[in-house]
């Protein structure tokens, strides 16, 4: 249906201020694209250029190999799907429905079917003759959703759609989202700051930081090989931790130097570090990746000695916050492990699932 | 000492007590926002002429409302008020949507714009009718006298020959810029996201602004159009220094009718009849106003 081509986008505001920077993205068909960044990063800006509904200050934006820059946003034939719903408080749902369908000139009949049928798809055959106002969160936005199925458009825009909803609907939402993405095969662009929906949702997501795009790769690639720090730190909850630490080579062997601990590095690990003895590194290390008890034990020579300091207990498993080479470090650990404040525990960084980062350039090593 | 404090209050329930304290405060606004209608009730019982005190202030029952009921002219100026007042209401709001409808796109120098057209609405109203009818309208030394000259074509006394018109645009030109401001408030108050998914529903300039905006301001203009009907139906000044109701009685509105029955017949029984009798016709018509809205919200 629709291939989007975003070609040294940028967006510079009469104040001088720049939003999006020199931003280079190949939306595929049918993808489940997600912008996500906090706020400010420019994510917001880049979906509403491809709207239309703010002017692109440089660069090129291409849907189905035309240039859409200077086409006005309704022969775009895009849907965009807001934050506050954006219904009209006058209209019924039906009409609110039906409203971008009647400029296309379909028989009554036809309209009438389209509208029942995305009804039907969003479970609001009961609710057609309601206005906006007697409506919930979560209907409202479902009638938002409808009026932007029933157009059937090459793209989807949905600019923070779930942010006005409470947790548990969110969730449910996500879920028919992503049910209906499988349904329509069409190709979505959304935006989110939360990175639950970004990693849940997404075929591929866009990482932004202050107008530039940091990462753009599938949600399991985001995880596991962050780019650079800002998406290390960015994806992930609780937070990675970075320890700053020193790089030494001693007799042919590689060890990480963090304060008066030396941590061996792995096959791999020593190949990227070859020739920058004493040079300084980030080790990121995520909670989960900080093993205890018997674990810790088996990776001993990883091992580390903390002083626990706050000890949060989830349910299934709990957070234990310590400082270690100078840092504030918090583990993923069994209930239970340093749960008396000051206790002495043992742990140990699993180093094979370890990330290194420049510290000058913050990059992946 | 009695120990009355000590009994506990349940919440929601009525203590008679409770609204002994209120009456201070409800005489203080009855006697303050209804007795001058309350003597005007009872004055327009009376026959009371105030030129001749020889012949005493005597009851009259409902004779001046019989009067007035029974009088053509009165109808005719009932009908002249409807057709003024009416004619500048629908000039005001249909002038004045349009005119916030720019006022609230961005275009340059929206600020002094703005600031200009609700300028009028600062003037009093007597100097309002002044200047124009002195600086403006005068045949001889107004402008229109002066233009007329310089264009050599005949000078038209629009105060004389078409006085019903001249108060219609006057009562615009001094009250559209209320209805600006109100609806105004109403555009500015209308979510962007709104308009922006109308821009992508292919809305044209016209749906943009019938179908989105204006059913999207409709409180706002009926806050207008009811505000502006009793201002509107106040205007006085302006009617004494322009046309000074004439030629004849063809400008008259019934506020200036009132007038007249006092000042020119010094009749107070009569006046204090006609404002009686226009309290009642106006309480009708916001009536019917509010119905009207009614249906058309429900409808909506």
């Amino acid at each position: 249906m629709a291939h989007i081509v975003l070609k040294n986008i940028c967006k510079t505001y009469p104040n001088g201020v720049s939003a999006v920077d020199n931003f280079n993205l190949e939306i595929e068909d049918k993808e489940f694209i997600i912008f996500v960044g906090p706020s400010g990063c420019g994510k917001s800006t880049t979906l509403r250029m491809i709207a239309g509904l703010e002017d692109i200050t440089a660069g090129e934006l291409l849907i189905d190999g035309k240039i859409m820059n200077e086409v006005p946003p309704k022969d775009r034939d895009i849907a965009m799907v807001f934050q506050s719903y954006a219904l009209y408080p006058h209209m019924t749902v039906y009409d609110n429905i039906a409203f971008g369908l009647r400029r296309k000139k379909l028989s009554k009949a036809e309209l009438d079917e389209k509208v029942k049928n995305a009804a039907r798809i969003l479970g609001l055959e009961s609710q057609l003759a309601k206005k906006p106002r007697e409506l919930s969160g979560g209907q409202k936005q479902r009638v938002a959703m409808g009026a932007a199925i029933v157009r059937n458009p090459k793209v989807f825009l949905m600019d923070e759609p779930l942010s006005n909803l409470d947790a548990k609907l969110r969730v449910q939402m996500r879920v028919e989202l992503a049910r209906l993405h499988e349904s329509l095969g069409a190709t979505i662009v959304y935006v989110t700051h939360d990175q639950t929906e970004a990693m849940t949702l997404g075929s591929r997501i866009v990482v932004m930081k202050e107008g530039i795009i940091q990462q753009v790769d599938t949600p399991n690639n985001l995880y596991t090989k962050p780019a650079n720090m800002f998406v290390a730190g960015f994806i992930g909850s609780p937070q990675m931790n970075f320890l700053y630490s020193v790089v030494k080579e001693e007799d042919g062997a590689t060890f990480l130097q963090l304060g008066d601990v030396r941590l061996p590095v792995t096959e791999e690990q020593r190949e990227k570090l070859r020739g920058m003895d004493g040079k300084q590194i980030v080790l990121g290390i995520r909670p989960e990746d900080i093993m205890c008890g018997a674990e810790a034990e088996k990776y001993s020579k990883w091992g580390i000695t903390v002083t626990a300091e706050v000890y949060e207990l989830l349910g299934s498993s709990a957070l234990l916050y310590f400082e270690f080479a100078g840092s504030r470090v918090t583990a993923d650990v069994k209930p239970g492990v340093g749960e008396k404040e000051g206790e002495r525990v043992h742990l140990a960084l699993h180093m094979e699932r370890a990330h290194l980062f420049d510290a000058a350039t913050e990059q992946r090593i | 000492m009695r120990t009355m404090n000590k009994k506990k209050r349940i919440p929601g329930k009525k203590y008679p007590i409770d609204r002994t304290f209120v009456v201070p405060a409800l005489v203080i606004v009855a006697v303050a926002t209804q007795a001058p209608f309350l003597l005007s009730i009872i004055f327009s019982l009376l026959r009371w002429n105030i030129v001749r005190p020889d012949q005493g202030i005597t009851f009259a029952g409902l004779q001046n409302f019989i009067y007035y009921l029974a009088d053509s002219e009165f109808y005719i100026i009932c009908l002249q008020t409807v057709g003024i007042i009416g004619a500048s209401l629908i000039i005001c709001m249909v002038l004045g949507y349009l005119i916030a409808l720019m006022l609230d796109s961005d275009i340059p120098g929206k600020t002094l714009s703005r600031t200009l057209i609700l300028s009028p609405f600062f003037i009093m109203t007597t100097t309002t009718g002044v200047l124009w009818k002195t600086t403006i309208l005068n045949t001889n030394y107004g402008w229109v006298g002066k233009l007329s000259d310089m264009l050599n074509i005949d000078v038209v006394d629009f105060v004389s020959f078409y006085p019903r018109q001249t108060l219609v645009f006057l009562f615009v030109w001094q009250w559209m810029p209320f209805f600006v401001l109100v609806l105004l408030g109403g555009l500015q108050g209308i979510p962007g996201e709104v308009l922006e998914r109308a821009n992508l529903d292919g809305c044209s300039w016209f749906e943009m602004v019938f179908k989105i905006k204006l059913p999207m301001i409709f409180n706002h203009m009926q806050v207008a159009l009811l505000l502006g009907f009793i201002f509107l139906m106040k205007e006085f000044g302006l009617i004494l220094t322009t046309t000074n109701g004439g030629p004849g009685q063809k400008s008259y509105t019934l506020t200036f009718y009132i007038y007249k029955a006092l000042f020119s017949g010094s009749n107070v029984g009569r006046a204090a009849t006609l404002s009686v009798l226009t309290v009642i016709g106006m309480l009708i018509i916001i009536n019917l106003i509010q119905k009207a809205i009614k249906i058309r919200r429900r409808k909506l």
